[in-house]
């Protein structure tokens, strides 16, 4: 039951919102779940990231590395 | 710049209160949250659990390092006034051993708040390492008050929290008034007081005024300060004074030393004191263990013990030691080449390969040059260097990294004996000798006369330790998980070991004494028989073929292979051409070792080379893998390889240099699509054809992936052969894996489920005309042979010291009775009830054959 939920989940790891702050989905080249408590997505062009965008799309913590990396901070989810 | 001036200028009233800054922006999360118990719990201490979103982890508070590890993954800072706040950056990210990291300051160093300590790759981590979730834990005690709330962004160089003074800085007053000692205690810890004892005893301490202390010989640590206690390094065996002075001193030493003296939180072996060796094992005449390998014998106890060495801490100047320690690890190296190639097998060659790996670690290397630059002596700095990482393994509770740490333990004591001088000589061992250690390490191991040993109990270790595996390849009885009573066995004691029981029998019946000996005599004639008739076919008495090959990983095998009237390779794990490398081999290297071992065989023989079957379970250094949830349901065998078609295509390449020298098979491993068959197929042919090959070399998979086995009849026409990888079909089919310490005993190849499929397997190759081998290790069961010859098995490719009692069961059998009960079994229930009906079969035909010899 819960398997099968966290696999949907993993299809679409990102609300709407969340897809158009970092540039629409059509910026993005690759999503993960890492570390527990990320979603690792690469960006095609990193400069079309809108952070305040992503605050208000309730992602609470952002953090932009080299290369179009960016890490999505999402607290450590309920058990 | 002075850090000196500033700090002391800074330096407050201890009564004042004191905030911490946060030493990384990010998400404050509360320390119950943490999904790691060592620190929800907070047994190392309290304090906050931040998400990082910056790369630089700073100084809470200006003070001395008074801890950071080689691996730069934690640090711990002590201010003037005794505060000590530990760092940790991430979960489980010791293991990426340093990887990632960057120190920017050294231990003993003066940091100011706001400083840059240690600068992390937050990518790498997050994708090498369980979490990056960094912890700020208040190791010292002191109660605070969290500045922001749970959930907040913090920034770093912000307040987060605020310590009162209060009890902890009382605490940190030294109490007045003469110290009360302890007696001295034999800590019985196998690992020292690492991370978690010494967590159990700071806390303990912390519930008494008085101030006090740990002594190890001239050294002491605040026994409230759990860093200060791991930085004594303690080993088992070392004596330790417990020292308190203040108004309930007696009451603290009377607590601690009970607490030591019960391992604090671990459970430890009671005091091997001289006083009743004989008292504690008289009590009984049976030890229990576990069975790590097979067999049973009668013999004498040795018992193992390494001798103490003695370290000078001082160096006579740094360039002498620099040389001594640099000759100390050539030496190291040269000696551990040459017990690669003497090894009793490839498993025990590929340990002391990984331990050629360790005297490179750059780690290592680095802290001991450091103390070397300190003006300390080789022997101390390496010494100081292996104990520290090694203790570093042992407490995180993970198997895998305690193993490493035995590997490190054994390598460091190899360096260091050399440095000293002190010879490794081999042990002058009686006749019949059992061998009785705590643990044996493979250094240990590898000088012993085998000849003379007849079996090994250990206290510590399993089914995967260094000494089962040994004993294994050995083909000797050995039993780990002792109890700890047979270490107090007095030399030359005559014991029963019945590994297959897991018993230890201390007094034994002469009746089982002689019947043990007459069955190990009828054994001892039978393999010479065997052994002597090796080279003659494997023929059931009705005239059945069946080709006995070998399993194999190194071109030493293949020979030994030959020796023991193997008629071919049926498995060579390409892999070991792969494993314990920094980097890839050469093309040509690779070529190269296929051809020797090519040319070893001679065309008329079979070589059946698997292509490289590695995964998240069994990882490459050089083929980085993301980490998988689920590695044996992940990338591995083909479905790696058709990820990164180089790896294959170069591969494909290397073996395809061998085509002609021997019968050339090649086999994808871990196939459970038809599509890979084909895709696999086409890079074969395309690399045959650039190399202008006119034959193609005969393709097959394994048949390892229930999906495969029931659809053999459509993979059928596509391959030349089928070979069944029992193992992984096993766990696959029964969903158990075989490594489960609860299940591994129920994930049993006899399951009439996997036979089932074998079964299925081979009707839809032979319409075919397709031929099947097993490589699993089903086949080097003699119990198995009947059932695989009677379900049409046409090769069984098995491990080398096997192939003569393989080759002399087949020529027992007959195979239309084979055949009889292989139906039979298939209809049972469980695996218990084939090996039931095999086992009895088995006694019905070694009587009957008995019979027809005399």
């Amino acid at each position: 039951m819960r398997k099968r939920s966290r696999r949907r989940r993993g299809e679409n790891l990102l609300p709407v919102d969340v897809l158009s702050a970092l540039g629409g989905e059509a910026n993005l080249t690759s999503q993960q779940r890492v570390a527990l408590t990320r979603v690792r997505v690469q960006l095609k062009e990193a400069g079309r990231l809108d952070e305040q965008a992503l605050k208000a799309a309730g992602v609470p913590g952002v953090m932009v590395l080299t290369g179009g990396v960016v890490h999505l901070l999402t607290g450590l989810q309920a058990k | 710049m002075n850090f000196k001036d500033n700090t002391t200028g800074e330096a407050m009233n201890p009564s004042q209160p004191l905030e911490l800054l946060a030493p990384l922006s990010g998400m404050l999360l509360a320390l119950d949250q943490v999904p790691d118990p060592v620190f929800s719990s907070r047994m190392i201490g309290d304090g906050v659990c931040i998400d990082p979103t910056s790369q630089t982890l700073c100084a809470p508070l200006a003070g001395v390092i008074s801890n950071i590890q080689d691996s730069g993954h934690a640090v711990s800072v002590t201010d003037d006034n005794g505060v000590q706040v530990l760092m940790h950056i991430g979960l489980d990210t010791v293991s990426l051993a340093g990887k990632g990291f960057t120190r920017l300051v050294e231990e003993g160093q003066r940091v100011t708040a706001g400083q840059p300590l240690i600068e992390f790759d937050a990518d790498y981590v997050a994708l090498n390492a369980r979490s990056l979730l960094t912890l700020m834990l208040v190791v010292s005690g002191e109660p605070f008050v969290v500045l922001s709330a749970q959930g907040d962004m913090v920034e770093e160089g912000c307040p987060v929290l605020r310590l009162s003074p209060g009890e902890a800085a009382a605490d940190a007053n030294e109490q007045q008034g003469s110290a009360l000692f302890s007696k001295p205690l034999t800590l019985l810890n196998a690992h020292g007081l690492h991370a978690r004892p010494a967590a159990v005893l700071a806390q303990a301490a912390k519930g008494f005024s008085s101030s006090i202390y740990l002594h190890k010989q001239t050294q002491s640590a605040n026994a409230k300060s759990l860093v200060a206690i791991m930085a004594l390094q303690t080993v088992q065996g070392d004596t330790l004074q417990v020292s308190a002075a203040g108004e309930d001193a007696q009451a603290a030493i009377r607590a601690l030393a009970a607490l030591l003296a019960e391992g604090c939180g671990e459970a430890v072996v009671a005091a091997s004191e001289p006083v009743e060796p004989v008292a504690l094992v008289s009590s009984a005449t049976l030890l229990r263990g576990v069975c790590a390998s097979p067999g049973s014998a009668f013999g004498q106890v040795v018992q193992v013990a390494e001798p103490e060495l003695v370290v000078n801490e001082t160096g006579a100047g740094e360039a002498t030691e620099r040389d001594a320690l640099t000759r100390g690890l050539l030496a190291a190296n040269e000696a551990l080449q040459r017990l690669q190639a003497g090894a009793a097998g490839s498993a025990q060659a590929d340990i002391f390969r990984a331990h050629q790996e360790l005297l490179e670690d750059p780690t290592l290397l680095e802290q001991a040059h450091l103390l070397l630059a300190k003006g300390k002596s080789a022997a101390f700095a390496w010494n100081s260097a292996t104990a520290a990482t090694a203790k570093l393994f042992q407490g995180l509770g993970n198997t895998l990294l305690a193993e490493r740490a035995a590997d490190l333990s054994d390598v460091g004591r190899r360096v260091l004996k050399l440095i000293l001088g002190v010879e490794d000589r081999a042990w002058a061992l009686p006749e019949q000798a059992i061998l009785i250690a705590e643990q044996l390490t493979p250094s240990q191991t590898a000088n012993l006369d085998t000849r003379k040993v007849m079996g090994f109990v250990t206290v510590g270790g399993g089914a995967t330790s260094h000494v089962a595996i040994l004993a294994r390849a050995l083909g000797m009885p050995a039993l780990c998980g002792a109890p700890a009573d047979v270490l107090a066995l007095a030399e030359g004691t005559h014991v029963l070991l019945d590994a297959d029981k897991g018993e230890l029998h201390l007094e034994p019946d002469q009746v089982d004494i002689d019947h043990l000996q007459a069955a190990r005599a009828r054994q001892g004639l039978r393999r010479q028989r065997e052994v002597a008739e090796a080279a003659q076919a494997a023929v059931t008495r009705d005239g059945r073929h069946v080709d006995v090959t070998a399993n194999v990983a190194s071109l030493q095998e293949v020979e030994q292979s030959l020796a023991l009237g193997g008629e071919g390779v049926g498995l060579l794990r390409s892999e070991f051409l792969y494993l314990d490398r920094n980097r890839a081999p050469s093309p040509a290297e690779q070529a190269g070792t296929y051809r020797a071992i090519a040319r070893a065989l001679g065309a008329e023989r079979n070589l059946v080379v698997r292509t490289l079957d590695v995964g998240g379970d069994k990882p490459l250094a050089y083929v980085p893998m993301e980490a998988e949830t689920n590695p044996f349901l992940g990338l591995r065998g083909i479905r790696l390889c058709l990820e990164r078609p180089e790896l294959l295509r170069e591969q494909f390449r290397a073996i395809l240099a061998c085509a002609g020298l021997a019968r050339l098979h090649i086999m994808l491993p871990m196939v459970s699509l038809l599509s890979e068959l084909h895709l696999a197929r086409k890079v074969l042919e395309e690399e045959a054809r650039a190399l202008g090959l006119s034959e193609l070399p005969k393709l097959g998979i394994m048949i390892e992936v229930p999906s495969a086995a029931l659809m053999a009849d459509v993979f059928a026409p596509h391959v030349d052969f089928f070979s069944i990888g029992t193992n992984d079909l096993t766990q696959y089919t029964l969903a158990m894996d075989r490594d489960h310490p609860r299940l591994a005993s129920q994930a049993d190849s006899f399951h009439p489920a996997v036979l089932r499929l074998i079964a299925a397997t081979v009707k839809a190759a032979h319409a075919h005309g397709k031929w099947v081998g097993v490589c699993g290790a089903l086949a080097s069961e003699t119990l198995a042979v009947p059932v695989l010859i009677g379900l049409g098995v046409d090769e069984l490719s098995v491990s080398v010291p096997l192939i003569p009692s393989i080759k002399a069961t087949v020529r027992e059998l007959d195979l239309a009775d084979c055949q009889i009960i292989a139906r039979q079994v298939l209809g049972l229930e469980e695996a218990g009830q084939v090996r039931e009906a095999l086992r009895l079969y088995h006694a019905a035909t070694v009587e009957t054959s008995s019979v027809v010899e005399h």
